[in-house]
């Protein structure tokens, strides 16, 4: 067994009995006999339609989930580079709208984790202060510059930063969300997740 | 700080000391001394409103009839909706932000006569059955607030004996007071 990483599509109806969860942790997800009760956990992006998934899975748990279209596996050295990988991982990030334009073939994968779990510990906070909210409401993107959104959605922003105790004093009107998102992530503290600095 | 109750009074409304988390149609309420959910199909859930509460505390209740979806929470609030961190009794650890349920966890399920219980301090999660770790995650959507209660999904599930504790007001853990008060109604 090893802790693994991965993305995962959002599925659910956001209700007690099918609450909003990674796609595959279900029992007999993948197969009868599919159980991944007490082995996995899920922490979702806010609002957008992917989970980061932390699961404990034998070697063939992970060629299985690994195998399907729709997930994205990190590999089980966080300390590899992400050398020849880097358009895919970029694309999948941004494809989430999780920046990834500072990615680089030397950055290690647990560098590029590390950032996601701060990104997304940053839009969970978002959605906690403001539940009816979206920060990617339509029309936004990773692209979209502070000076376009409205006042409200830059004060809401900004509450999130002032929540998680976040300097934004280098923000600036110019800087796009996909500028910005990364800049708040930088500051938070790492987190120890199953036993890995995040 | 702890504080408990065993619900044994009159059938109906949880009393003075309690607050809905959702609304007046979905309240917690007793039944021949335990207490259920007031809707079917939908969230029901009340917070120890009596005393205030730092965010970092933990509730605990037993399971009564053991059927799904009863839950202990933590850091509920009305905020949005209603909002908080439960366990549910088929064993499924969710956040609830503006009425929608994540799933953080899945795990063990707890059954009748089990002692349910989840902890929060910070960011980090725990959750319990029988004072026996069952995991740990981190989850930043509540990030303090709120107060340790009750949530039922439907109007089947039922529990009692709940108990819930501030770890920054004088705290520790309330397995003990639940477990003497557990044992008086049961005889043993």
């Amino acid at each position: 067994m090893a802790v693994r990483y991965y993305f995962v599509p959002k599925i659910g109806a956001g209700t007690a009995p099918d609450p909003f969860r990674p796609k595959y942790v279900d029992d007999d997800a993948l197969g009868a006999g599919w159980n991944l009760r007490g082995r996995h956990f899920g922490m979702d992006y806010g609002f957008e339609a992917v989970f980061l998934l932390v699961a404990d899975l034998t070697t063939q748990e992970h060629a299985t989930l690994a195998a399907q279209s729709d997930v994205t596996a990190f590999p089980a050295n966080l300390d590899a580079t992400v050398g020849g990988a880097l358009t895919t991982v970029q694309n999948r990030l941004e494809a989430a709208h999780l920046p990834a334009n500072w990615v680089t073939a030397g950055h290690t994968y647990r560098q590029v984790l590390r950032a996601v779990r701060r990104i997304v510990t940053f839009m969970q906070r978002f959605q906690g202060l403001f539940p009816l909210e979206r920060v990617f409401a339509s029309g936004i993107t990773l692209g979209t510059q502070l000076n376009q959104l409205t006042a409200a959605q830059r004060q809401r922003l900004q509450a999130v930063a002032a929540s998680l105790n976040l300097d934004t004093s280098g923000v600036t009107n110019a800087m796009t969300l996909r500028q910005v998102l990364k800049l708040m992530a930088d500051q938070l503290p790492d987190k120890t997740i199953n036993g890995d600095s995040l | 700080m702890t504080r408990t109750d065993d619900f044994d009074r009159a059938n109906g409304a949880l009393g003075a000391n309690w607050s809905d988390v959702f609304d007046s149609s979905h309240q917690i309420v007793i039944s021949s001394n335990t207490v259920f959910g007031e809707g079917a199909t939908s969230l029901n859930g009340a917070y120890w409103s009596a005393d205030s509460w730092t965010g970092d505390h933990e509730s605990q209740a037993v399971s009564d009839n053991g059927a799904s979806f009863s839950s202990v929470g933590v850091r509920l609030a009305t905020t949005g909706g209603g909002q908080g961190y439960v366990y549910f009794s088929h064993g499924s650890i969710q956040k609830i932000v503006g009425g929608a349920n994540s799933q953080i966890s899945a795990g063990s399920a707890f059954v009748g006569d089990d002692i349910a219980k989840i902890r929060i301090i910070g960011d980090d999660l725990e959750w319990f059955i029988n004072g026996v770790s069952q995991g740990t995650f981190s989850d930043a959507s509540i990030g303090s607030g709120g107060a340790p209660g009750i949530v039922i999904y439907d109007s089947v599930a039922n529990l009692d004996d709940w108990a819930g504790t501030d770890f920054a007001v004088g705290g520790g853990s309330a397995i003990p007071v639940i477990m003497q008060a557990y044992k008086r109604r049961r005889g043993a």
